[in-house]
């Protein structure tokens, strides 16, 4: 190494170059506050708790940056001003609500009937790179609250408002999900190599399924709840970037809107290089014992798009049961057959990072299942 | 309150990744370093995939694979004029050999996507995705104009006029006809003894009524506008037009190039005049030999449609149609390159913004496409 005065060469390229590291470590991110995912048409449908908690002056909105003033990033600088996307510094973070949902059931108990309650709220932590369209991080945050009530309770609205309330803001010391999304946003570290890109393409349901949807759902809000699902799991478990599976309105509106150039809004999402193809081809539930068994049975297929290789295709199933079926006099069995399919998806995901032999010989329909995901699995792998 | 067993949700989760920061050697933090400076702006690039299949023999060896990178990387440019730049395909047909001869410096970056070594035909397959260094590819491109004079280019003015609807008129026609029938009828009997004669009549009148409903005729309001005009501009300018502005040409042509007649033609009708266009071009070729002499007029037109709210991202939306086309003064007005009818979507958080991002885009997609033909016809 050449000297130069008694000063080493590389230690004057090192104080040059270290500095530069900081502030490469230091990357900004600009704060998009609490986003929703999904269509714009589906905000009222898919989170009108929150939005009733947020409205006005936004309550939520400024919980959230007043415990990001107190728990600022450790590991990247978040700017609550405009972007430049000329400047080459797009990244945009948002806790983007992914999902509401209540759950009410009616028991018929030795001690009498009662209305079992469950408030469930998902949250995702984003750290999104609005240029280049794909996500960077995703870190999930969720809680749920149970709350039983006397007798056969219709009208849950309130109850379901409060017991919200209280998963967003805390109670009694346990920190809420605007704290733990906090927690989260300190921790992240974000990446400065993107990789390979990924994208769940389209989600099909199947003709059988579509009786099963509960009134307020319909088949294209399901297929983005599932898309949504799928995705975020990919992004958590399999650690590789993700492109999301519908533009929406996070994607497409509110990110966006954090930079000061008009043509953000403009921005497509890119192609992928594999895409993921779902086809949920069927819901089941039936009883066993004194539990209610639901099922999920789905279709899964791994492409590349640019030469349509196939590398994963197959047929897959999974279930999950819920106890005590004979004390139900009425059910929610939306909520589990959601949960039966998510729970497939999950697996799925697992899978392709770890595939388990054991696993595919009792879930997969396909012979070669399991050699499918071993042999593609280092895509999945740092 | 009960407790039930709940599916176990987790409250807080840690990245799975961390920060892949490279503890490099003293070369790459240098490389580093340039590579901070030079780093070109997010807007510059663009993606291309592109692949390759080559002779690799059994096992593909260093060489053979990066063989199939730079072909790929020459297949991902390929695809790019093909699709992306279709107008451009004479000029990069022109300079695909000094292209390829240097293709890695046409290309910021590169991902492979897939490998694949097939054995039993020893093929070796690569897929990957290209940044491509987009203005460097147009400049090449625009380049290939043999005989361009280096330097300055020709002198050209443009004008382009917008229209955006702002109301209908709805129109139907009712027509009514009457029918009038009148039946008589006479009967007669006539028995032994008696006679008895009756006559009877009977008038009718019907009524036919028949509606004829008009297509809604659109009301437009008509415009020159600065976000076409400085799009349109910049991508003239930056292929050595020397640009105009088209109210100076209008002056020295004695106002035969008239801006407010092309409005009012396209306020009116779905094109501009074929009097209008006239006096456009004898004012233009008055101006022959002169200083103020012009050697390209381009018009053309745009429509811009209601914005709508985009129910997926909840953005305005506006959809912007555009035609053009420029005539060489200096060959009695020939039409030397036509665009359109091309569709370009702006979305915006406002009108305002959405239709600024559709007329932007829709500019420089016209102005780029009439540059690369001009081009390649050696026009420039």
């Amino acid at each position: 190494m050449a000297a130069y005065g008694g000063l080493p060469l590389f230690a004057i390229l090192f104080s040059i170059v270290f500095p530069l590291r900081d502030a490469f470590a230091e990357q900004p991110a600009y704060y998009a506050g609490l986003a929703f995912l999904g269509d714009f048409n589906y905000i009222d449908t898919n989170y009108p708790m929150t939005q009733a908690l947020n409205a006005g002056e936004g309550r939520l909105d400024r919980a959230l940056v007043d415990a990001l003033e107190k728990s600022p990033p450790e590991h990247m600088e978040l700017r609550y001003s405009l972007g430049d996307l000329d400047r080459t510094e797009t990244l945009v973070l948002a806790v983007a609500l992914d999902r509401e949902r209540v759950s009410r059931e009616v028991l018929d108990l030795s001690t009498g009937v009662r209305t079992k309650l469950i408030v469930e709220i998902s949250l995702q932590v984003l750290l999104y790179e609005l240029a280049g369209g794909y996500l960077v991080a995703n870190v999930p945050v969720s809680a749920a609250v149970n709350h039983v009530l006397d007798g056969n309770v219709g009208d849950i609205d309130d109850e379901a408002l409060a017991l919200a309330e209280t998963l967003y803001l805390g109670h009694g010391g346990t920190p809420g999900l605007l704290e733990q999304a906090v927690q989260s946003i300190a921790a992240l570290e974000p990446t400065d190599a993107p990789g390979l890109r990924y994208q769940l393409a389209s989600v099909g349901i199947h003709d059988r399924v579509l009786p099963l949807l509960p009134g307020q759902i319909d088949e294209r809000l399901f297929r983005q709840r599932l898309g949504q699902f799928f995705s975020a799991r990919l992004s958590e478990h399999a650690g590789v970037d993700v492109i999301p599976f519908t533009r929406g309105y996070a994607i497409g509106n509110q990110l966006p809107g954090r930079f000061a150039n008009g043509e953000a809004f403009n921005l497509e999402l890119p192609e992928p290089d594999y895409a993921f193809h779902v086809e949920l081809k069927n819901l089941s539930r039936h009883e066993q014992d004194s539990n209610l068994v639901f099922g999920a049975q789905a279709h899964l297929t791994l492409e590349e798009p640019f030469t349509g290789s196939v590398s994963i295709a197959g047929d897959y199933r999974a279930g999950i049961f819920k106890p005590a079926a004979g004390l139900r006099i009425e059910s929610d069995d939306w909520s589990a057959y959601e949960d039966a399919a998510e729970n497939l998806l999950d697996d799925l995901v697992t899978q392709l990072r770890s595939p388990d032999r054991g696993w595919h010989r009792q879930h997969a329909r396909v012979a070669d299942s399991y050699s499918q995901f071993n042999a593609k699995k280092e895509l999945f792998n740092d | 309150m009960i407790s039930w067993p709940l599916k176990a949700y987790e409250f807080i989760k840690q990245p799975t990744r961390s920060t892949r920061w490279r503890r490099g050697r003293f070369g790459f933090l240098v490389v580093l370093l340039a590579a901070i400076v030079v780093w070109p702006g997010a807007s510059m690039a663009i993606e291309q995939k592109g692949v390759a299949d080559i002779d690799a023999g059994r096992s593909a060896d260093r060489k053979e694979r990066n063989a199939a990178v730079e072909e790929a990387l020459r297949n991902a440019v390929e695809t790019w004029v093909a699709e992306k730049q279709p107008s451009q395909f004479r000029n990069y047909q022109q300079v695909k050999p000094t292209i390829d001869a240097d293709i890695e410096s046409y290309v910021l970056s590169h991902q492979v996507i897939s490998t694949d070594h097939d054995r039993k035909t020893q093929r070796y397959r690569v897929v990957l995705r290209a940044t491509l260094n987009e203005p460097k590819l147009l400049d090449a491109l625009l380049a290939a104009s043999a005989g361009a004079p280096s330097g300055d280019g020709s002198y050209l003015t443009f004008l382009f006029v917008a229209r955006e609807q702002i109301g209908t008129v709805t129109q139907s026609e009712k027509e009514a006809t009457q029918v009038k029938s009148r039946t008589e009828a006479i009967s007669r009997e006539r028995e032994e003894n008696s006679a008895a004669q009756t006559r009877s009549q009977e008038q009718s009148v019907t009524m036919r009524q028949s509606e004829r409903t008009m297509r809604d005729r659109a009301l437009w309001d008509v415009a020159t506008s600065n976000e076409i005009d400085a799009a349109m501009g910049e991508v003239f300018t930056d292929a050595d037009y020397l640009v105009i502005d088209a109210g100076i040409v209008g002056g020295a042509s004695d106002y035969q190039l008239n801006t407010d007649s092309f409005i009012e033609d396209y306020r009116t009708g779905s094109d501009i005049r074929a009097e209008t266009k006239r006096a456009a071009y004898q004012g233009l070729a008055s101006l022959r030999g002169t200083d103020d002499e012009i050697q390209y007029l381009a018009i053309g037109t745009l429509d811009i449609e209601a914005a709508e709210l985009d129910d997926k991202t909840g953005n305005h939306r506006v959809v912007v149609a555009v035609t053009g086309e420029v005539w060489s003064v200096l060959q009695r007005g020939a039409t030397v390159a036509e665009v359109g009818p091309v569709t370009m979507i702006g979305e915006g958080p406002s009108e305002l913004v959405a239709r600024n991002n559709a007329l932007k885009a829709a500019a420089r997609r016209a102005a780029g496409d009439l540059v690369a033909k001009l081009s390649g016809r050696n026009i420039r």
